[in-house]
């Protein structure tokens, strides 16, 4: 029996959320994840890690997380630990011992492994509760709002972005493109039932991120939609994407932000 | 919902003996009535200031277990170094026996089998420290349990 989108995002965002009405927490420096995973008998350690960002070894008592030592920014390193922490709170059922989740995984939203989504739709409403996300919401050209948010949150631009996509009303989507091809990318609801983007399909000369190198690192304008996805809708309307591009040395990756409203 | 304007100090104070009855100075009845008078929906605030009060008991007990966790945290860090470097000389074979012998039922083996085929020595060897960590984790509970 297939279960309903709206439902796995309802019910990962909401377990996780449901830990600051419980602690009463009322903001992200309250959050200490390491301390919440201990209250729930699981341990959070740094170590050797080649294959995945992080790792949750359980049994039905206790847990372990490791994350991986070089995962470098804090905020991608919080939303690895929430995503694993997750993985206990929501599959906990589950007799299996070990989660390793690679930076795939925790993009993945219910179109992709069940399980993943859930656990990232639960790292998102542990960091980013709706509540307090809300407050960033923009209509248009959203970069500046979630770099606020993301700094606010503690969390990655992309974790920032991700949560963002999911609470606005408007068209939205990110793709990560490197090496002049479009990696992955991921839309909210309202982008997905209209658009599609193709990974593994080079990135459009006119686009703002065929443009940026660490000489110019973030650009953004109005670009024609097909530059970076198929517009399902044959009578058209949308005729433009708002781009807003990224350019990350350290991880030799361009993040672009598309939105559109009718 | 009542707004606190509307509510003038009487209603105010049945209320609170209608909530709290043991310092009542009226009869329930009698208190029911003044907040009917108030244009109070009794049942219904009942129900939402028990409500709170729990959810705020919850959240205090909550908060006690974080600050326990925090200390239990900082034993549990102090005893994971000796299990640092375990298996360190150990080929990946044998690492995978020890691992393999460790992970039982069925569940846990397929998954384990899609682990090692991505897992690097480095991740085998950081694997079984998590495992020890993990036994270890489990008999400190138990102290823990016996000691309170």
């Amino acid at each position: 029996m297939s279960v309903r989108p709206e439902y796995i995002r309802i019910v990962g965002t909401g377990a996780g959320e449901r830990l600051w009405q419980l602690y009463g927490f009322s903001s992200p420096e309250d959050l200490v994840l390491e301390n919440i995973a201990m209250a729930m008998n699981v341990y959070v350690r740094e170590g050797d890690l080649d294959s995945a960002e992080a790792r949750l070894v359980a049994n039905h008592n206790e847990g372990v997380i490791l994350v991986r030592a070089s995962s470098g920014e804090s905020g991608r390193r919080r939303f690895a630990i929430a995503h694993e922490l997750g993985h206990w709170v929501m599959h906990k059922g589950v007799s299996q011992l070990i989660f390793a989740c690679s930076e795939g995984d925790m993009l993945v939203d219910y179109r992709g492994s069940q399980a993943e989504a859930e656990a990232n739709y639960f790292a998102a409403g542990l960091l980013m509760p709706e509540r307090l996300a809300k407050g960033f919401i923009v209509q248009l050209y959203c970069r500046d709002a979630i770099a606020e948010m993301a700094d606010y949150f503690r969390v990655s631009f992309t974790a920032a972005a991700t949560r963002f996509m999911d609470l606005t009303g408007e068209y939205c989507a990110l793709v990560v493109a490197s090496g002049g091809k479009i990696i992955r990318w991921r839309g909210n609801d309202r982008f997905c039932e209209r658009f599609w983007v193709k990974v593994g399909d080079p990135v459009g000369g006119q686009s703002i991120a065929a443009k940026l190198s660490s000489q110019r690192r973030v650009g953004r304008g109005d670009v024609p939609t097909h530059l970076w996805a198929v517009d399902r809708d044959v009578d058209g309307g949308i005729a433009e994407f708002c781009e807003e591009s990224i350019y990350v040395e350290r991880y030799d990756q361009t993040l672009v932000l598309l939105s559109a409203f009718e | 919902m009542i707004e606190r304007e509307k509510m003038d100090a009487r209603a105010w104070e049945a209320l609170f003996n209608f909530v709290f009855p043991s310092d009542a100075e009226l009869s329930p009845s009698e208190i029911q009535e003044a907040l009917r008078a108030g244009g109070v929906n009794c049942k219904r605030v009942k129900e939402r200031v028990l409500a709170q009060v729990k959810a705020a008991k919850e959240q205090e007990t909550a908060r006690a277990a974080l600050e326990v966790a925090k200390a239990r945290r900082e034993r549990i860090s102090a005893q994971v170094a000796r299990f640092l470097g375990l298996g360190l000389e150990k080929s990946r074979e044998e690492l995978l026996a020890v691992i393999q012998a460790k992970v039982s039922g069925e569940q846990q083996v397929v998954c384990f089998n899609r682990l090692e085929k991505a897992a690097t020595d480095k991740d085998l060897r950081s694997l079984l420290e998590d495992l020890a960590i993990l036994d270890a984790f489990g008999e400190q509970e138990e102290q823990d349990e016996r000691s309170a």
